[in-house]
């Protein structure tokens, strides 16, 4: 497209000056936050070691290599004050302190990493364990009785259950995030403790959405 | 329960058995005494023959893939390990579909039997089947039968032989579509999150525990018994001659929805009118072959046997053995569409591809349904799917980019008037223009 | 007394300790300044006003200096906002309003920058090549234009000369610094940014020659004189391929894209100035800007009219307001004009949003005040006094041709160093004597 010399370059300053009024592509961030699906891998997240500790040691390296800033370090110092990275690591009262924020983009709040209550009692979660022989193989087993107990899986049992089994509990909390019939926040009514299909409300939705687009009165 | 569908005394029927229609059938399952096939297999086989028998018989996987069963059975018993395992797929992912589960209610006495002639076969001493756990009637009925099996000495320890095993137990899951690929299912029976693993190593060289392990759907452990009561070479007489044996298949139609056992190789048309006629006034559209992540097939293409290989080449897959009657009140955009959307919503999320190609597919969907489509749409669409199936880690991806593909392949004049000319032939989607009356076709 | 200053220091903040200090300060400097000013101060006017040149010189540089900073942060601000949303990105956005203040950030950083003299560099030359580059830019800016009556010294008739004698000066500052680096690459780089420099100073040159050919003088108070009238008097329309050498050149001179591979992060690091930081740096960055500024508000002065506006002011200028002849009634304008101002714009806030509280609504009134008074002010300013109409006009003008740099950076690729050098002298030249020998017979011919 060289007929006339320097036409290409006009065009290329149209594009541009075209460009300069369309609206822009970026997100900005932190007023607006893209949508994460829950599955995203790129969620900030603690580890926990095999003995289900929290590996974290408040040391401040990802939050200072971090170059966008998005990592917050708190906990509480020697006086029981909450402070947000004030002075050296060392002064914190407790460095595996579960209080180790993060400022991303995280689209729903975690249950399991905010302050969790304790459920009444663990030994049912013993009781579960030990029916099980604390076999990690059948953790999915373990998971559908102590949801079935307590209605959820409250953060302390999976906790608990790391402990017992060995397995990790990043490795728990990502199977048990993964199958939608387990919850990690009680439910509104005791009722509903006892469902144990609860990946079945999307397949209905998907079922009566197909007889609806075929246009037919759905049958079983 | 599921209906079951009155089919040509022709047919055999080998899955469903008696309980189809009582009427006498060549070739139907009668009652035979419980567990003779299995012990025929032990005591005249051997697990070396039994797979051969197998093999000769030609049976092929009815998981949807179609793999041959003896092959499979060959490359676990050939694997050195001390512990193999066969797992019986009873999960049924897809939500509209309920044949598995219709048949391990109906007889769960030769899913066992089957499970346990595997298990024989390969040198596995446990077997595991593994049920929706809703499925309450199945579960019960399946113990029912591991229970009489037992009782008789033929299941449980040193059943086959003292040190021997051939134990049979049901394991429930639940929570994710993707429980129906084998290795998601192998991992949820570990107990650890459900994402599919790269293949080779297959399952059948380390899966379940790092064992050796044979995965077979509950259909194809159920033809077992039959096989070996009649023989392999009856066995390869019925059905197509690369695909021998029946297949059960949901059909929803516009008078009926049930289960029909069907030879494979039947013309796909001959499956289509067991739902009835189309409803006068309309006329039959396309047929949905293969479930959430099957194709949408015309009319053009009812001739097609109901095959695995024949199905592949037109662009739609076995799958979970739906087949869906739409007629011109639907509109197959929207219907693609909504597939997607559930296939999407499903996937795991573990390979890039997957997690984003599938949410890139259904936006283009709802941008085309939704009337504002980019004129890059359809093209991105080839090209997106192109490199889902040449990217993917597992079938789920494949298989989801099937809908659109055979919607682009068959039915581009109605996306066509979706994109180009913002209509929608059969007036369903919005804000496009009813275009045609309904019915004034 | 000390204990208690001591004591008295550290209870202060830091705010507490910056007044301690500076008021101090302030009073040991201001009142001699003061008393000297009281006592000598007639003196100082006396000799002021005799050497009325001398202080106009001092002024006019001053002033230009002082220019050059701010113009180069709003000519960075621009490009990195300019050229993101011409990225379809949003480009500097949190620094100030609109990211606006990024730029004194960034003067501001490399000012706290270590200044270091490598090893093996000679220190004098090292230092002062910065200043030369520098100094070459900002002094051409003497010689031009802003407004009637608004150049640095007086109409020199030689100013296109001085302008490109000084502007060509900058080779030898970019020479000095490839030189003393110490490093061969370095050299490669300022030999390749002199050879750049000085290949399109020729072409550049030889555009403007048919234009003084045209004007008859060199001066360019002049040749913007020449243009006043309406904008069909520019003399874009009687130099055409001068105006298409001279920007092309230009762009080339003030090493910007598509020619500033000397400066390209893949081009040897950063050519010349690869041994500089901090401020130094700082330097030839914002000769670089200036540059920028400075070729635009050239091309604006030779062939777009300078100063002059594009169409005459189509309504007779209102004559000057006197406002000491208003008497009180001023006292009650001032008194009365910015409360009702105030309330009027304020009222459609209140009443369309009554989630407002009213101080708010106020508040914004009064900024709404503001802005008004500020645009009248301005506006009678435009009308009243030429030379700022002039200079608004001028500036105008110079960033609408810095806008098209920006532009053109933001959309065009770099070319290679062959492809600069034949560029130059294989096209670029040739086309400019054409330009002068056809301009030199429309001349004769015509019989100007």
């Amino acid at each position: 497209m060289s007929q006339l010399p320097g036409l290409g370059i006009v065009k290329g300053m149209a594009v541009t000056l075209r460009h300069f009024f369309e609206p822009k592509a970026t997100i900005r961030y932190p007023e607006v936050a893209a949508t994460i699906t829950p599955k995203f891998r790129g969620r900030l997240q603690l580890l926990y070691d095999e003995w289900g500790t929290l590996k974290c040691e408040t040391c401040f390296q990802c939050a200072q290599a971090c170059p966008i800033e998005c990592i917050d370090m708190g906990g509480t110092d020697t006086k029981g004050r909450y402070h947000v990275h004030w002075g050296a690591p060392e002064t914190y009262g407790e460095r595996r302190d579960e209080s180790a924020l993060r400022r991303s983009g995280r689209t729903v709040p975690d249950p399991a990493y905010t302050h969790f209550e304790m459920p009444d009692d663990l030994a049912a979660v013993d009781a579960i364990l030990d029916e099980h022989d604390r076999d990690p193989a059948r953790m999915l087993a373990i998971l559908e009785a102590t949801q079935a107990r307590y209605g959820y899986l409250p953060v302390a049992a999976l906790k608990r259950i790391s402990h017992a089994t060995g397995a990790w509990y990043a490795m728990i909390y990502g199977t048990a995030s993964y199958y939608r019939h387990l919850r990690f926040e009680a439910p509104e009514a005791v009722e509903q403790a006892a469902a144990i299909a609860d990946h079945r409300p999307s397949e209905e939705a998907f079922v009566a959405a197909l007889d609806a687009a075929l246009r037919r009165p759905g049958r079983a | 329960m599921t209906e079951i569908l009155p089919t040509p005394t022709t047919w055999p029927s080998i899955l469903l058995g008696d309980a189809a229609d009582g009427s006498g059938r060549p070739g139907r399952a009668d009652e035979a005494p419980p567990f003779a096939a299995l012990r025929q297999a032990i005591a005249g086989h051997g697990p070396i023959g039994t797979i051969g028998a197998v093999v000769a018989s030609g049976l092929r996987g009815r998981g949807g893939g179609g793999y041959p069963t003896g092959e499979k059975w060959r490359a676990a018993a050939a694997m050195d390990a001390s512990r193999r395992y066969v797992v019986a797929n009873g999960y049924g992912a897809d939500p509209a579909v309920t044949t598995d589960r219709t048949l391990m209610e109906r007889r769960p006495a030769a899913v066992v039997e089957g499970a346990a002639i595997a298990a024989f076969a390969i040198g596995a001493s446990e077997a595991i089947i593994a049920v929706r756990a809703e499925a309450t009637a199945a579960i019960a009925a399946l113990e029912a039968a591991i229970a009489a099996g037992e009782a008789a000495g033929r299941l449980g320890p040193d059943a086959i032989a003292p040190g021997r095993d051939l134990i049979v137990r049901v394991r429930t899951v639940q929570g994710a579509y993707m429980l129906g690929e084998e290795t998601v299912l192998l991992k949820a029976l570990e107990g650890r999150r459900g994402q599919p693993e790269q293949r080779p190593p297959h399952p059948t060289e380390r899966g379940l525990f790092g064992a050796p392990t044979v995965v077979q759907n509950v259909q194809t452990l159920a033809a077992l018994p039959w096989i070996f009561r009649h023989g392999p070479e009856a066995f390869a007489a019925t059905g197509a001659p690369h695909s021998p044996g029946t297949i059960l298949v949901q059909v929803r139609g516009p008078e009926r929805t049930g289960i029909a056992e069907v030879p494979l190789g039947t013309r796909l048309g001959d499956i289509v009118d067991l739902g009835g006629a189309v409803a006068a006034g309309h006329r039959l559209k396309a047929i949905l072959v293969g479930g959430p992540s099957g194709g949408i097939l015309p009319t053009d293409a009812l001739d097609t046997p109901y095959d695995f290989g024949p199905l592949r080449e037109a662009g739609a897959h076995v799958g979970s053995g739906s087949v869906i009657a739409v007629d011109d009140r639907a509109c197959v955009v929207d219907l693609a569409r909504l597939l997607t959307r559930f296939c999407a919503d499903e996937a795991c999320g573990k390979t890039i591809p997957c997690r984003i190609g599938t949410r890139r597919l259904t936006e283009i969907g709802d941008r085309v349904v939704g009337g504002l489509p980019r004129p890059t749409d359809l093209q991105l669409l080839a090209d997106l799917s192109h490199d889902m199936v040449e990217s993917a880690l597992c079938d789920h991806e494949r298989l989801t980019t099937l809908p659109y593909m055979s919607g682009m392949r068959y039915f581009r004049a109605e996306i066509d008037d979706h994109v180009l000319r913002s209509s929608c032939p059969a007036g369903v989607c919005h804000p496009l223009a009813v275009t045609a009356a309904v019915g004034a076709q | 007394m000390t204990a208690a200053v001591g004591r008295a220091w550290t209870r202060l903040t830091i705010a507490g300790k910056v007044v301690f200090i500076a008021v101090p300060l302030l009073l040991a400097l201001l009142v001699p300044l003061g008393i000297a000013l009281v006592l000598w101060g007639g003196a100082i006017v006396d000799f002021l006003a005799a050497n009325l040149p001398l202080v106009r010189f001092l002024v006019a540089a001053t002033a230009i200096l002082l220019m050059t900073v701010p113009t180069a942060f709003l000519i960075i601000y621009m490009e990195m906002k300019v050229i993101a949303l011409m990225n379809l990105r949003v480009g500097p956005d949190r620094v100030g309003p609109f990211g606006s203040a990024l730029s004194v950030v960034h003067g501001l950083k490399v000012l706290m920058k270590e200044d270091f003299t490598p090893t093996g560099a000679d220190p004098l030359v090292f230092t002062w090549a910065p200043v030369v580059v520098y100094l070459a830019s900002v002094m051409t800016l003497l010689v031009i234009p802003f407004g009637p009556g608004l150049f640095g010294q007086g109409d020199i008739n030689l100013a296109l000369l001085y302008f490109f004698a000084i502007g060509g000066l900058s080779v030898v500052g970019l020479l000095m610094a490839g030189w003393s680096s110490f490093n061969k690459y370095s050299l490669l780089g300022g030999l390749r940014a002199a050879a750049q420099v000085v290949s399109y100073e020729i072409p550049l040159t030889l555009s403007v020659v048919g234009l003084i050919l045209l004007a008859g003088t060199m001066s360019l108070n002049r040749i913007v004189l020449m243009q006043s009238g309406s904008f069909l008097d520019w003399n874009v329309f009687r130099q055409p391929l001068g105006v298409l050498i001279f920007l092309i050149a230009g762009t080339a001179e003030a090493n910007r894209t598509p020619f500033d591979l000397t400066e390209a992060d893949s081009e040897i690091v950063a050519g010349y100035a690869t041994e500089y930081s901090g401020m130094r740096f700082g330097f030839f960055f914002f000769a670089e800007y200036v540059n920028v500024f400075i070729v635009s508000a050239l091309a604006v002065t030779l062939f777009f009219g300078g100063w002059t506006a594009p169409i005459g002011w189509p309504w007779p200028i209102v004559g000057s307001l006197d406002p000491g002849s208003l008497g009180i009634g001023l006292l009650l304008l001032i008194a009365i004009v910015p409360v009702v101002a105030t309330l009027l714009l304020a009222a459609p806030f209140f009443v369309a949003r009554s989630s407002m509280p009213a101080w708010q609504a106020l508040v914004l009134g009064f900024l709404l005040f503001n802005l008004l008074a500020v645009v009248a002010v301005l506006g009678w300013a435009f009308i009243s006094f030429d030379w700022i109409a002039g200079l608004i006009w001028f500036l105008g003008k110079t960033y609408v041709f810095v806008f098209t740099f920006v532009w053109l950076r933001g959309t065009l690729p770099r070319v290679r160093i062959d492809q600069l050098m034949g560029f130059a002298w294989k096209w670029l030249l040739p086309a400019s004597l054409l330009n002068l020998f056809a301009t030199a017979a429309a001349i004769v011919v015509v019989g100007k």
